[in-house]
């Protein structure tokens, strides 16, 4: 097992990764800012050290800082948390060079999976399937170009191979329409872009966001641990995550979570991963993959039992998993509400003194906060407070239970999202279930 | 007091400041003097919070140090902490100048808080007087950022 182990990380992560090494008796190294000198995790840690000055450039991404510091504690390994470092190839490959293990994937797995094209081809390579589209540029080819699109299914998209920010793009419904689109958005690609080509895929109208946690250790196994929804989301930020997805087949969702766990072995991949994928009548289409851990994951861990950064420590140590894919069981359903220090209305930041904090508790409540009544919430990174996590037999009671969560947390001096998610929980199409990645921005809008 | 009798409204200021009254009205032969003295920081006003989806204008309007009371001079503070930037690129060029003249809803800076980066807007057409703060500097909620006279 490991004996000593840095996190390169602050706020509730910071904590939570802490925790997971002392349930292992493991002694935890803390690295913090200026600006971080009064956080939880510090006074608990068994050592900490000073990065540097609040604005992360000068602490948190100081990668040369933080090797030092792990120099100086005599540190066997780094835990990067997530956000920050934990998705940086070359301090992956530093770490490893400075004789510590990385507490993730290997660099090169990390830079494969980065890459939108390389990350693409290995999950087609490894039969995950992907948004259906044009393999390269459209060619003159008319017949062609129209069999490729019948063969996608309408609606599709003609996006601009060098455009970006939602620009050079033209939704095509059906083929009427195909040829003309095709000549207007490379004229189009042209003058803004200098670079008239273009491609196409499969238009989604309104998918739902749903991904898939894995594990995997150095032996080659991997499983897969259920997936998880996060559709409501707002400007790509994720809101709120439950588990299991409400509504979907779960012999689907096994098949893409099988294919999962097969291209994790196939690709070596070491570590806590997730499969991002966008989901629309019943079918699933990759995005992205986190080699990290992720915000959402203690939704996972209430519903499988199993906690998935122990795990981390443990496969990093070099220990095998315990299970087989059989093995993995889930039970009831779990949500997490993300806490925010932001207007509820306006979505404005609101660092500044936490005068109270009182947390919820009792029966299928879990919080993952380093909040405490005085704290000053730094004004220079994300807004996250923490997490508020219910479980429950069914949807339903989870859903009650994070109602009542969210009664009674107190959180004075600043603002936070807890009206907004006490609206949501309100919500009709919420409390059915299955809305899409678009739904809270509309429902902003409307309201 | 003659029009604009410069020297005559400084003194003032300087008595109002050294009897630290927080507000001094004055009107001699139609003409009226309104000083107000503030306290700098974090006991300035809260923001009033625009009602819209958008992350703008965190900053407040609140009258300045001095002021002649028909060409109002205001204070733009900051609504919230963070670091304060006058350009939206660094090394880029600032959004305004000192002495320039700008509409209602202008993006004068920008305030950096929790990752999100805010737009101040100004509340009214004006003329930027000074510019309180450097860029990149951290600055308090409630902090001076511009100095504004309204026109």
């Amino acid at each position: 097992m490991l004996e000593k182990v840095l996190i390169a990380n602050r706020g509730e992560i910071a904590l939570r990764v802490q925790r997971a090494c002392k349930r292992l008796g493991i002694a935890s190294v803390v690295v913090f800012s200026e600006a971080d000198r009064e956080a939880l995790y510090v006074r608990h840690a068994d050592e900490a050290y000073c990065l540097g000055p609040a604005p992360a450039a000068r602490s948190y991404l100081d990668q040369s800082a933080i090797l030092d510091a792990a120099a100086l504690a005599g540190a066997d390994a780094i835990h990067p948390g997530y956000g920050f470092l934990s998705e940086n190839a070359g301090f992956a490959e530093k770490v490893a060079q400075s004789g510590l293990v990385f507490i993730g994937p290997s660099a090169a797995a990390m830079r494969t999976m980065g890459d939108k094209v390389s990350a693409k081809q290995a999950m087609i390579a490894a039969g995950v399937p992907c948004v259906p589209g044009s393999p390269e540029a459209l060619g003159d080819d008319a017949d062609k170009t129209r069999a490729l699109a019948a063969a996608i299914g309408y609606p599709v998209i003609i996006k601009a191979a060098g455009g970006g920010g939602g620009r050079g793009m033209r939704v095509v419904d059906g083929e009427d329409a195909l040829l003309a689109a095709i000549a207007l958005t490379q004229a189009e690609a042209g003058a803004a872009f200098g670079n008239a080509a273009v491609y196409m895929e499969k238009y989604l109208l309104a998918p739902r966001h749903i991904e898939i946690q894995v594990l995997a250790d150095m032996q080659g196994n991997a499983v897969w641990l259920g997936e998880r929804d996060c559709s409501m989301q707002r400007r790509h930020q994720k809101v709120m995550e439950e588990s299991p997805a409400p509504g979907v087949d779960a012999a689907a969702l096994a098949r893409v979570g099988e294919r999962c766990a097969r291209a994790c072995e196939a690709m070596g991949y070491v570590g806590a991963g997730t499969f991002e994928f966008l989901f629309e009548n019943g079918e699933f289409y990759f995005i992205e993959m986190n080699t990290r851990v992720q915000v959402e994951h203690p939704v996972t861990e209430w519903v499988t039992g199993i906690d998935i950064v122990e795990m981390q420590l443990r496969i990093a140590a070099g220990e095998p998993l315990p299970w087989k894919q059989a093995d993995i069981v889930r039970r009831g359903h779990a949500i997490e509400c993300r806490i925010n220090a932001e207007h509820p209305q306006t979505f404005q930041p609101s660092p500044g003194v936490l005068r109270e904090w009182i947390a919820p508790s009792g029966p299928g409540v879990r919080v993952d906060s380093h909040m405490y009544s005085g704290y000053e919430i730094p004004p220079f990174y994300d807004s996250l407070l923490g997490k508020l996590i219910t479980h429950g037999d069914t949807r339903e009671d989870a859903l009650a239970r994070m109602r009542v969560a969210l009664g009674e947390l107190v959180a004075t001096g600043i603002e936070t999202n807890v009206p907004l998610h006490c609206a949501l929980l309100d919500d009709a199409a919420f409390i059915r279930g299955g809305t899409g990645i678009h739904y809270l921005e509309q429902w902003l809008a409307a309201r | 007091m003659s029009f604009f009798d410069m020297e005559r409204v400084k003194a003032l200021i300087a008595a109002a400041a050294q009897a630290q009254v927080d507000e001094l009205e004055l009107s001699e032969a139609g003409l009226q003097v309104h000083i107000v003295r503030l306290v700098d920081g974090p006991s300035a006003p809260a923001a009033p919070l625009p009602v819209s989806g958008a992350a703008v204008a965190p900053a407040v309007l609140a009258p300045a140090g001095a002021a002649v009371a028909d060409a109002p001079l205001r204070t733009l503070r900051a609504a919230m902490a963070g670091n304060f930037y006058r350009a939206p690129t660094p090394g880029g060029a600032p959004l305004v100048e000192e002495g320039a003249s700008v509409e209602p809803g202008t993006v004068l800076g920008i305030l950096e808080s929790m990752k999100i980066m805010n737009e101040i807007e100004s509340e009214c057409r004006a003329r930027i007087v000074r510019v309180l703060c450097g860029d990149g500097e951290l600055v308090a909620a409630g902090q001076p950022l511009f100095e504004l006279q309204e026109c």
